[in-house]
């Protein structure tokens, strides 16, 4: 099952996605990372149910960290899955983005 | 890069250019290198990296265009594993087809280097013959660790 949703959460705006992220909907992930970005300065993109990502789904999460860092707002990826972890890794950005296992972590 | 004349299909699928059948075609890339006796981590990069670059051909050639016609082969000699992709579209400018630099972060542009850190060898050209572009890459299979005894 694929989507995005956001709560609030521990003082962040949380954007979980889930399914596998691809060319056919990473604009859709694309554009709830930027509309929460839009309402709140603090946000977490939740992936740990994300079982696949391209590099269009990474190109959402680089332009909500590069929109974020631009207005001084806080970003990061929450619980990421094995698989985008395998994908940040080729693609030389899992030491770009913060990255925490939780909200907890976040906040710290 | 030509193909081999002596190496095995393993399949030759005809797509349109919609993102919708990028799932279909990771599950089809996904039997088709498991069953070559690619170990896990390989499959998972070759079904990235495959659709990476069919999602070139979409974006770039195609130009989103949603009907444009789209081959792919995979093929076999030995222990190599061949991939070649073929498009009807205009003809793209081989120079622009190329890794960028990854200290740069910016959205957009991975997939050539992705392709470039999986594969053993890649070459962007025209077809022999007719429209459009070719893209052809190999690499070598990597088994699990119990089938390598």
């Amino acid at each position: 099952m694929k989507g995005c949703e956001a709560r609030d959460e521990d003082g962040f705006r949380i954007v979980s996605v889930s399914g596998e992220v691809d060319l056919s909907w990473s604009s859709d992930v694309r554009s709830a990372i930027l509309d929460a970005l839009n309402q709140h300065s603090a946000v977490l993109v939740e992936l740990s149910g994300v079982s696949y990502i391209d590099s269009s789904g990474i190109a959402a999460l680089v332009e909500g960290y590069q929109t974020s860092k631009s207005r001084g707002a806080s970003f990061g990826l929450l619980g990421i899955s094995d698989a985008v972890r395998a994908v940040l890794e080729l693609a030389r950005l899992d030491q770009v983005f913060p990255i925490f296992p939780d909200t907890a972590a976040a906040k710290g | 890069m030509t193909l081999p004349v002596n190496m095995e299909t393993l399949a030759n699928i005809t797509f349109h250019s919609c993102p919708s059948n990028l799932q279909q075609i990771r599950r089809q890339v996904r039997s088709i290198t498991a069953a070559a006796g690619c170990n896990e981590e390989q499959v998972r990069k070759l079904v990235l990296v495959v659709e990476e670059a069919i999602t070139n051909v979409m974006r770039h050639a195609y130009q989103g265009e949603l009907t444009g016609e789209i081959k792919l082969v995979v093929a076999r000699q030995a222990d190599v594993l061949y991939f070649k992709l073929r498009d009807f579209a205009d003809p793209v400018d081989p120079g622009c087809i190329k890794p960028r630099d990854l200290s740069e972060c910016r959205p957009g542009g991975l997939g050539v280097n992705l392709i470039d850190e999986v594969m053993d060898s890649w070459e962007f050209g025209r077809p022999d013959s007719g429209q459009g572009n070719v893209l052809t890459m190999t690499k070598s299979i990597e088994r699990g660790i119990d089938e390598r005894v």
